[in-house]
C-alpha cells in the first residue's frame, strides 16, 4: 500500500499544480484534510482490483434507458 | 376545523375537502403562510416567501376546481421547494452570496411538474451553501421544529423543517450523500431519495454529477408516494433520467408486509458510532417489521466499510469542478468551510476518483447480490438525533453522519427514512429502508406499513 504523507507544504504544492495559490495557514488547515482523504484512497486502491470488473466506471445506466439531451444554461 | 388541524392534514384528505368545498385552496394557503410568517423568525426555513404569487396560484386553483377542472392530486396544495431548484423569474440563491439575486429563466423539471398539476408555490427553502455541507452566516442556519438550540439537519433543513412545522404539505430537495434523508430523520418526516435517474435533475444546480438525486420530503408516506407519482419519469432534458415506466406508487402501499425479507444491514445496526438510544429505537422499529409479517435476516456488505472515504473522493473532486469558476473568481464569497471543501476537491489525484468509481461498481454488485436474497435492507438512518451544529463533510462527525445515508448515493438505489421514534434528547429518529433499483414501490410499501403501524406521524413540534 502506498505511503502517505501530506504536509503544509506538499498542500501547498499540489494546490498549485491544480492552479490555485493558497496561503500557508490555509495549507496548514488543509494538509490534516487531504492527508486523511489520501490515506483512506491508498485503502480503496490497495484492493485487488485485477480483472475483477468488466465496467471500469459507475454505470447505474444498467437500469436506465435514457437519453435526451443535456442542456446546459 | 382549527388552523393546526388544517396544517396537519395529509394531502389526500386535504384535496378531498377541496373537492366537497368544506376547505378553500386560498384558505388552506394563507393557513400555511401565515404560520410561515409566525415561525420564520424562530426557524429561519424560508429564504424567498411568495405570498402575493401563492395565493395567486391558490385563488386559480379554487376557480380550476369551481369550473369542474381537475388537474391531479396535487391541484390547490401548497408546497415548497429547497432554494436550489431553478423557479424561473422567482429568486434562487442556492444559499450562497453567490447567487445573492439571481433570477432563473427557467424552472426546474420536478418543480415544473408539481406546478403544472395546481400545486402552490409558498416559497423556497433555507439550505447549506450549494447544497454542501455548511450553512453561510448570511443566510443562517434553518433551526429544528423539535428543539430551536439544535440544526434541522441539511442540506435540505428549510424543506424539511418547514413540512415538520406545517408550512406546506411537501417540498422537493436533493441528496448527494443524505441531504434529504437526514434532516428528514432529524425533523421527523419523510424523506425520499429514489434511484439515480428516477426524477429530473435539469434546473437543479449539481453538487456532484454521480452522486446528485432530485427527492422528496412530506409528512407520511401516502404524501410522499404522491409527490413521487408526479415529478418521477423521463425528461429528455436530462440526459440522465430514466425511460422506465413510473408505476402508481400510491396504489402499492397497501397489502401489507407479510413475507417481505427485510434484510438488517448489522454493519450499521451495530457500529460503535450509534449514539445511546439511536440503536434501541432501531431494534425496536426492526422488531415492528418483524410483527407485521416481515422476514428479518442479517445481511453483510464486503465492502461497506470503505464507503465513508468513497463518498468523499467521489464528492469532493466532482464539486470543485462544478464551482471552478466561482471558486477561482470570488473564493471569499463562499462560507469558509464551504470553501475548504472546494479547494480540497482540487487536491485529489485523478487516479483515486478513477479507483473509487470502480469501487461504486464493486459495491453495487455486493448491494444487488444482497436483494437476491431480501426485498429491502433497514438500519438507522443517522447515528444520533439532530446535533446544535451542521458537521462538517470532510471530518469526523461529518462522516459519521452520512455513513448510512451515503452508500445510497454511490450506489443509486433507492432509500427511504420514516420516523420511527424520539431518542434520549426527545428529537425524532429515522429508520431508512433502501431497496433495489427502481424498487420505490416497495420502499414505501414497507415504510407505509410500518407508519400506520406506529403512528409516528401523527406527533407533531410544539411551535
Amino acid at each position: 500500500m502506498r505511503e502517505v504523507k501530506v504536509d503544509a507544504q506538499m498542500t501547498g504544492l499540489l494546490a498549485r499544480l491544480a492552479g490555485y495559490e493558497l496561503f500557508p495557514e490555509r495549507c496548514s488547515r488543509l494538509s490534516p484534510e487531504i492527508g486523511w482523504i489520501l490515506k483512506e484512497a491508498a485503502r480503496i486502491g490497495a484492493i485487488d482490483w485485477t480483472g475483477v470488473e468488466p465496467a471500469n466506471v459507475f454505470n447505474p445506466g444498467v437500469w436506465q434507458t435514457g437519453g435526451g439531451k443535456n442542456h446546459l444554461r | 376545523m382549527n388552523p393546526e388541524e388544517l396544517l396537519y392534514l395529509d394531502i389526500t384528505t386535504l384535496g378531498r375537502l377541496y373537492r366537497t368545498r368544506a376547505v378553500s385552496p386560498v384558505e388552506a394557503t394563507l393557513a400555511a403562510l401565515d404560520r410561515i410568517e409566525r415561525c420564520q423568525s424562530k426557524l429561519n426555513a424560508f429564504i424567498t416567501l411568495l405570498r402575493e404569487e401563492a395565493l395567486a396560484q391558490a385563488r386559480r386553483a379554487e376557480a380550476d376546481f369551481l369550473a369542474g377542472i381537475d388537474r391531479g392530486l396535487l391541484q390547490g396544495i401548497p408546497i415548497s421547494l429547497k432554494d436550489i431548484f431553478d423557479t424561473a423569474g422567482i429568486r434562487t440563491t442556492a444559499g450562497s452570496p453567490h447567487w445573492r439575486e439571481r433570477i432563473p429563466t427557467h424552472t426546474a423539471t420536478s418543480a415544473q411538474r408539481l406546478l403544472d398539476q395546481g400545486a402552490v408555490l409558498l416559497g423556497k427553502c433555507n439550505l447549506l451553501e450549494f447544497a454542501y455541507g455548511i450553512v453561510h452566516p448570511e443566510f443562517g442556519q434553518c433551526n429544528n421544529p423539535w428543539n430551536l438550540q439544535r440544526t434541522s439537519g441539511g442540506s435540505s433543513s428549510g424543506s424539511s423543517a418547514s413540512v415538520a412545522a406545517g408550512m406546506g404539505w411537501g417540498s422537493l430537495g436533493t441528496d448527494t450523500g443524505g441531504s434529504i434523508r437526514i434532516p428528514a430523520a432529524y425533523c421527523g418526516v419523510v424523506g425520499l431519495k429514489p434511484t439515480y435517474g428516477r426524477v429530473s435533475r435539469y434546473g437543479v444546480f449539481p453538487l456532484s454529477w454521480s452522486l446528485d438525486h432530485v427527492g422528496t420530503l412530506a409528512r407520511t408516506v401516502e404524501d410522499t408516494a404522491i409527490l413521487l407519482g408526479v415529478i418521477a419519469g423521463y425528461d429528455p432534458l436530462d440526459a440522465t433520467s430514466s425511460r422506465e415506466s413510473v408505476p402508481n406508487y400510491r396504489e402499492s402501499l397497501e397489502g401489507g408486509i407479510r413475507g417481505l425479507r427485510v434484510g438488517v444491514l448489522e454493519q450499521h445496526m451495530n457500529h460503535p458510532d450509534l449514539r445511546p438510544g439511536v440503536a434501541e429505537a432501531t431494534w425496536q422499529a426492526v422488531k415492528e417489521l418483524e410483527a407485521l409479517g416481515a422476514v428479518l435476516k442479517p445481511i453483510d456488505i464486503p465492502s461497506l466499510e470503505l464507503a465513508d472515504a468513497a463518498m468523499l473522493i467521489a464528492i469532493l473532486p466532482e464539486a470543485t469542478a462544478i464551482h471552478e469558476r466561482m471558486l477561482r473568481e470570488a473564493p471569499e464569497k463562499y462560507a469558509d468551510m464551504t470553501r475548504q471543501q472546494l479547494e480540497l476537491g482540487a487536491l485529489l489525484p485523478a487516479v483515486d476518483y478513477l479507483r473509487v468509481q470502480q469501487f461504486r461498481t464493486r459495491l453495487l454488485g455486493e448491494f444487488l447480490e444482497a436483494f437476491r436474497e431480501v426485498d429491502v435492507l433497514v438500519n438507522p438512518c443517522v447515528a444520533f438525533e439532530a446535533p446544535a451544529e451542521d458537521p462538517v463533510v470532510a471530518a469526523g462527525e461529518g462522516s459519521d453522519e452520512a455513513r448510512r445515508t451515503g452508500p445510497y448515493n454511490l450506489t443509486g438505489l433507492p432509500a427511504v427514512s420514516v420516523p420511527c421514534g424520539f431518542g434520549p434528547a426527545q428529537m425524532p429518529l429515522g429508520l431508512q429502508i433502501a431497496g433495489a433499483p427502481l424498487a420505490e414501490a416497495t420502499i414505501l410499501r414497507a415504510a407505509y406499513a410500518f407508519e400506520q403501524s406506529t403512528g409516528w406521524y401523527r406527533r407533531h413540534p410544539a411551535l
